[in-house]
């Protein structure tokens, strides 16, 4: 399989098809953590977009220094941060759990599971935007789309110690903020 | 190791980032202290939770979307006819040359042309000396037109040099 650089390079030489792959296997990946960033799932494919199209139109430039992973991120924290701060979405849980525009009409059965997931989604996104920008970006980018403290610390321009140093207190915050979620046996009301 | 000293390890030690020797020093503490025990749980906990949010799955045509917008953008960003100006890899050095060149050209035709007056360096005496000789035909050739109608007109004033008179 060839690696993510490989696969820029061609893109690079203009064979389009290569990015396509680039695409199949980190869309995904990018849309969740524009999606977690945002809360907003109709936005979130349009900046998942503007995120590769982005990196296509740079593909001219592009020269394999750091890992593929850290530069397509780099751009999606940048393109996520734009929108949220051009948005100003810091809109309150009960804002988010009136009109997320779902579960449209009440005759259908909801699962309790299903009403609860997406409680605890609105409860997770609301206790991430308390945290101060660095550390939740470290912890999505840790957690969430699996990039190592290196790639992470590439990403935002930091030490790998700055990065375990925003994780920890990160992870800290949350474990106060989200405590009525968590029990011992680590059961949270399912 | 008391609590406080435990607890900034904890996260550390549920990623598996310590070493052997910090590593058995936590998991002696943890044995004997309930309280660093239920804040190990706790933050293990959070690790499960934040895996309760729910991800998205990507739109069935999002390469299709993307390839209709990447064209779309292709076109904008290339201009009409202009396009070939806009690839032209210019050679500075070579067009401040040829710029340079051009300029004293134009200038020592200017100056040394023979035959063209040039004023951008004259004096302006000299500038005031043409300016009356222009003058002096101008006249001479209209008065001389008139004479030629009415005949001189103060009283056979040698008008021309010539020995022509005017009006008696």
């Amino acid at each position: 399989m060839e690696s993510d650089i490989e696969l820029m390079l061609r893109t690079k030489a203009g064979d389009d098809s290569a990015f396509s792959e680039l695409m199949n296997r980190h869309y995904k990946g990018v849309l969740n953590y524009i999606y977690r960033f945002t809360n907003l799932k109709e936005n979130s494919e349009d900046l998942a977009q503007e995120v590769f199209l982005r990196v296509y139109r740079s593909a001219s430039k592009y020269r394999p220094e750091a890992k593929f992973t850290t530069w397509l991120y780099k751009i999606a924290t940048n393109v996520s941060l734009t929108h949220v701060k051009k948005k100003n979405t810091n809109i309150s849980l009960d804002e988010m759990t009136e009109n997320t525009g779902e579960y449209e009409d009440s005759e259908v059965e909801i699962s309790d599971d299903i009403i609860y997931r997406k409680e605890m989604k609105n409860v997770i996104f609301s206790a991430m935007e308390t945290l101060p920008e660095r550390e939740k970006i470290a912890i999505m980018l840790c957690k969430y789309e699996g990039l190592s403290y290196e790639e992470t610390a590439n990403v935002l321009e930091c030490t790998v110690g700055a990065v375990k140093a925003y994780v920890h207190r990160g992870r800290m915050k949350l474990v106060n903020k989200l405590k009525p979620y968590l029990t011992e046996e680590g059961e949270y009301g399912l | 190791m008391d609590c406080k000293n435990i607890k900034e390890l904890l996260i550390q030690y549920s990623l598996g980032d310590l070493g052997s020797d910090e590593k058995a020093s936590v998991e002696s503490h943890l044995d004997s202290c309930n309280e660093c025990k239920s804040d190990l749980s706790e933050s293990k906990n959070l690790w499960s939770l934040l895996e309760t949010w729910d991800e998205l799955e990507p739109d069935a045509q999002f390469l299709s979307n993307f390839w209709d917008k990447a064209a779309v953008d292709e076109v904008k960003l290339k201009p009409g006819f202009l396009n070939w100006v806009r690839d032209i890899k210019l050679n500075w050095t070579l067009a401040g040359a040829m710029a340079s060149i051009f300029l004293v050209s134009i200038i020592t035709f200017g100056v040394f042309s023979p035959d063209m007056v040039n004023n951008l360096f004259m004096s302006d005496e000299r500038q005031d000396e043409l300016i009356l000789i222009e003058l002096d035909n101008a006249i001479s050739t209209e008065t001389a037109g008139v004479l030629a109608i009415y005949g001189a007109w103060d009283g056979g004033t040698d008008v021309d040099g010539n020995g022509n008179g005017g009006i008696n």
